[in-house]
């Protein structure tokens, strides 16, 4: 058991492995009513693919979000019942990357911990809640489909993408749903759901010793035998290059919009500080050209270019990485040109050394701002943890980007990088 | 936790010291009665005074003094609660002793009150207002869960007095002048009943100390007339058309129960049972057993007496999925539920009433609901009420449910128009 005190904000982690195999660590938050609970597995929508007896069986697309569904199910029953009887809320969500369990309880904490590790490392698919559940997926997707930003999020991964598993929904679409079978459930979850490489975090007021403790004694804590079914690493084999530079999508909206991605090829995947530091440059550049706070943004909205709905979202994973920003706008084509242009055209004499203080000076705000939110913190905290990081260790790694870091993310972009959504009324 | 209220010029100041959080949150709400035309004004100043002012000369100069301030997150907007209009000016920030800067807070102070005092408002800011707020409702369109939503509240409350949103109206948008948000702004100040909210980890009298020499506005005692007990009638059910992949359902039953009255907790627990949680009848029966819908949820609401039971699901569904509905409805009213349904609703309520506490924005809108509602901010009374309720009395909670009105938007006849047509 390893204690760890960040004294600079004042919080306690403790951390261990369970039964020689199930890393967790607890985050202390005296004060809380309620402790937050996440458990990730690496299997994301893009794996699709599992290794037995030395063959890779290829399984359907959205496998990842449909195994995370029926986890939930136990001779027949929804497990979530369980955790509600004893003040708990039971939840999980799909990523490109990950999977990830999470539950709230202001009870009972423990016995929640258990249930959780049972549930997820021991589900029971039965072939009838599989087609029972085809159905449930189904409208989930056609929910997605009447959302014009989704469509337009969609259509903009699978121009960035030629064949990276990144582009595909992660529901899957509708011939890969009906297709789901118990076989791919079950090869999945043997391959991907294993102990050494799932992640249990625990915030609570409760005192951390106290809870390792009372796991490391729970006789009934039994972890999987390893199986023989195993996962099949993702290599990234994607050139630098997009699809093509531009979609357009005629949709049932009053005001236009346009979606730029900008694809960036990972670098530096198995030095930790090294990929975080190029995060933050990264997401540190984008926000000088275009948060609120730039002349760029301002001016745009002045001249009615833009208007409040700009939004600017880095994506960095060791797998894939990706810059999307875009508006409404009653003007598409003009404003994807100027955007690119911003993008493609920047020098390093454009750059304000201000605001790049200013920037760091908001990290430092928001970081703490993120420790009061408990999802917030736990979902971080995993994110830094997969890259071999502390959470609290990466404000030092951020405070310690220099100017040069930021501009010279702008040699990772070209013009063939980039393409561009654009949604029109029709 | 320890809440206090206290003056600042006769203004009510509650206090809610709590060691947990590293942010703090200060909001100062200004209430007014809600109509249409008021609301369009107040939203398009609240939104205003965000932009500029005589001191940061424009949207750029407030939003560097945020990253400045450490991420400091300062909003002026619009809510509502019943039949009350509501301006919320909100700093929510890094609490002052993690930063290495003694100033700190007093910087936070002076640009909050500047950005409610020191207005600067002017013809070109208004016009870009009036362009954000017309694009925020046909951006309503664009989202059809959301436009969904709002055509059918369009429906539900044709004549009530909650009709407003609390942005306004966007046919009232353009007719707005600067005049006008001079006078509201003015209103504000000088009319409007106040509430501040203080909350987080700080020291009451340093900080009382400190509000008293920012805040400068009159006081006025909040008027706690905030909802209103309407008679509803049986409305004809609604079936819109448009280009849509999935329907939405809407079904409202009529209660009668608000707050305050003696059925007000067992209508809590009877909408947990009944559709509220992911453990619910409605969620057990239409989601997990009949497999007919991916989300499905009723919504209690005590200022209206109402349920909304919302949904989504393929139009040859619809029927199958009401026809489940209200037979979920008839159990409970009948009793048809275990002791063990009865635990878990009353659980899902006590867990979501202790995690309310876990916020500091969460907190402020507690204390305003308290100061409006006269309701305890301890959660005591809410929690040991809950446990108390016993299955006659959920009965009798859902004996009070009748069905009101029945709204769908569907996408039956998308092949042939994507324009709303009306059948009823």
């Amino acid at each position: 058991m390893k204690t760890k005190h960040f004294p600079n904000v004042n919080e306690t982690i403790v951390e261990t492995t369970l039964a020689k195999r199930l890393h967790v660590s607890v985050i202390h938050k005296p004060g809380f009513a309620k402790s937050f609970v996440s458990l990730s597995v690496p299997l994301g929508a893009m794996h699709q693919q599992y290794s037995l007896d030395g063959k890779t069986i290829q399984t359907n697309k959205g496998v990842a979000h449909f195994l995370e569904h029926k986890v939930f199910e136990k001779d027949g029953q929804d497990i979530s019942q369980a955790f509600s009887l004893q003040e708990a809320q039971i939840n999980a969500f799909t990523e490109h990357h990950q999977t990830t369990y999470i539950f709230s309880a202001t009870a009972h904490l423990h016995e929640h911990i258990m249930r959780l590790l049972k549930m997820v490392f021991y589900p029971s698919f039965t072939e009838k809640g599989i087609e029972k559940e085809k159905n449930i997926i189904l409208e989930e997707l056609n929910m997605h489909l009447d959302d014009p930003y989704y469509l337009q999020y969609q259509t903009t991964l699978e121009n960035l993408y030629h064949k990276h598993p990144v582009k595909d929904d992660i529901l899957g679409d509708e011939t890969s749903i009906k297709q789901m079978g118990l076989t791919d459930l079950k090869s999945m979850h043997e391959a991907y759901y294993t102990p050494e490489k799932a992640q249990l975090i625990i915030v609570s007021a409760q005192e951390p010793k106290t809870i390792i403790k009372a796991l490391q004694s729970d006789q009934s804590l039994v972890l999987p035998q390893q199986s023989n079914v195993k996962s099949v690493p993702y290599i990234y084999q994607e050139q630098p290059q997009v699809v093509k530079d531009e979609a357009r999508l005629e949709l049932d909206i009053k005001t236009d919009s346009v979606l730029v991605g900008v694809k960036i090829t990972p670098r530096d995947v198995d030095n930790p500080q090294a990929m975080t530091k190029d995060k933050f440059a990264l997401s540190i550049l984008f926000n000088l050209l275009f948060s609120p706070s730039s002349p760029t943004y301002q001016t745009w909205l002045k001249d009615g270019l833009i208007n409040e709905s700009f939004g600017l979202d880095v994506a960095y994973e060791k797998a894939y990485a990706y810059v999307l920003l875009g508006s409404e706008t009653p003007q598409p084509e003009t404003l994807k040109n100027k955007i690119i242009e911003r993008i493609t055209n920047t020098t390093i004499a454009d750059i304000d050394k201000q605001a790049f203080d200013r920037q760091k000076r908001q990290m430092i705000g928001n970081f703490i701002s993120g420790l009061d939110h408990l999802e917030h913190l736990s979902y971080h905290y995993n994110e830094t943890l997969n890259n071999g990081l502390y959470l609290y260790d990466v404000l030092d790694l951020a405070m310690n980007v220099s100017f040069d870091d930021v501009s010279e993310q702008l040699n990772r972009i070209e013009a063939s990088h980039i393409t561009t959504t654009i949604s029109v009324k029709k | 936790m320890q809440q206090k209220i206290r003056n600042i010029h006769d203004i009510p100041v509650s206090y809610i010291q709590t060691t947990q959080f590293k942010n703090m949150n200060i909001t100062l709400y200004f209430q007014a009665a809600l109509n249409a035309e008021a609301a369009t004004k107040r939203h398009l100043m609240a939104s205003m005074m965000q932009a500029k002012n005589r001191v940061y000369k424009n949207r750029q100069a407030v939003q560097e003094t945020c990253e400045m301030l450490y991420g400091l997150m300062f909003s002026a907007s619009t809510t509502k609660i019943g039949t009350q209009h509501l301006i919320k000016v909100t700093v929510r920030f890094v609490n002052p002793k993690y930063i290495d800067d003694p100033s700190y807070l007093s910087q936070v102070l002076s640009f909050l009150t500047s950005m409610l005092y020191d207005v600067d408002f002017d013809a070109a800011t208004l016009n870009e207002e009036k362009r954000f707020l017309h694009d925020f409702f046909n951006a309503e369109y664009a989202n059809k869960s959301r436009y969904a939503a709002t055509r059918y509240l369009k429906h539900l409350y044709d004549q009530h007095p909650y009709k407003t949103h609390p942005f306004g109206k966007q046919a009232l948008i353009d007719a707005v002048s600067l005049a006008d948000i001079k006078t509201a702004h003015g209103a504000m100040l000088n009319q409007n009943p106040s509430f501040i909210t203080v909350s987080g980890d700080f020291d009451e009298t340093t900080l009382h100390a400190s509000l008293k020499k920012h805040i400068n506005h009159t006081a006025h005692p909040l008027n706690d007339d905030v909802f209103v007990r309407h008679d509803f009638t049986k409305k004809q059910d609604i079936t819109e058309t448009m280009n849509l992949s999935q329907d939405r359902l809407f079904m409202t039953l009529k209660t009668d129960v608000y707050y305050h009255d003696a059925l007000f907790y067992p209508m809590q627990v009877m909408n947990a049972l009944f559709g509220e949680s992911s453990e619910s009848k409605l969620f057990l029966t239409v989601r997990e057993q009949a497999s007919l819908a991916y989300y499905i949820h009723a919504q209690y609401a005590p200022f209206s007496g109402l349920i909304t039971i919302s949904s989504g699901m393929k139009h040859t569904h619809i029927e199958a999925a009401k026809t489940l509905i209200i037979k979920a409805l008839e159990d409970v009213q009948n009793g048809v539920f275990s002791d063990h349904d009865l635990i878990i609703a009353k659980n899902y309520l006590t867990t979501h009433i202790k995690q309310s506490y876990d916020s500091v924005n969460a907190l402020s809108v507690k204390a305003l609901k308290t100061a409006l509602l006269n309701t305890p901010f301890s959660e005591t009374e809410a929690l040991n009420a809950i446990q108390a309720v016993g299955k006659e009395d959920v009965m009798t909670a859902a004996q009070q449910a009748k069905h009101l009105f029945t709204y769908v938007l569907s996408g039956a006849n998308n092949h042939e128009n994507q324009t709303l047509s009306k059948r009823q």
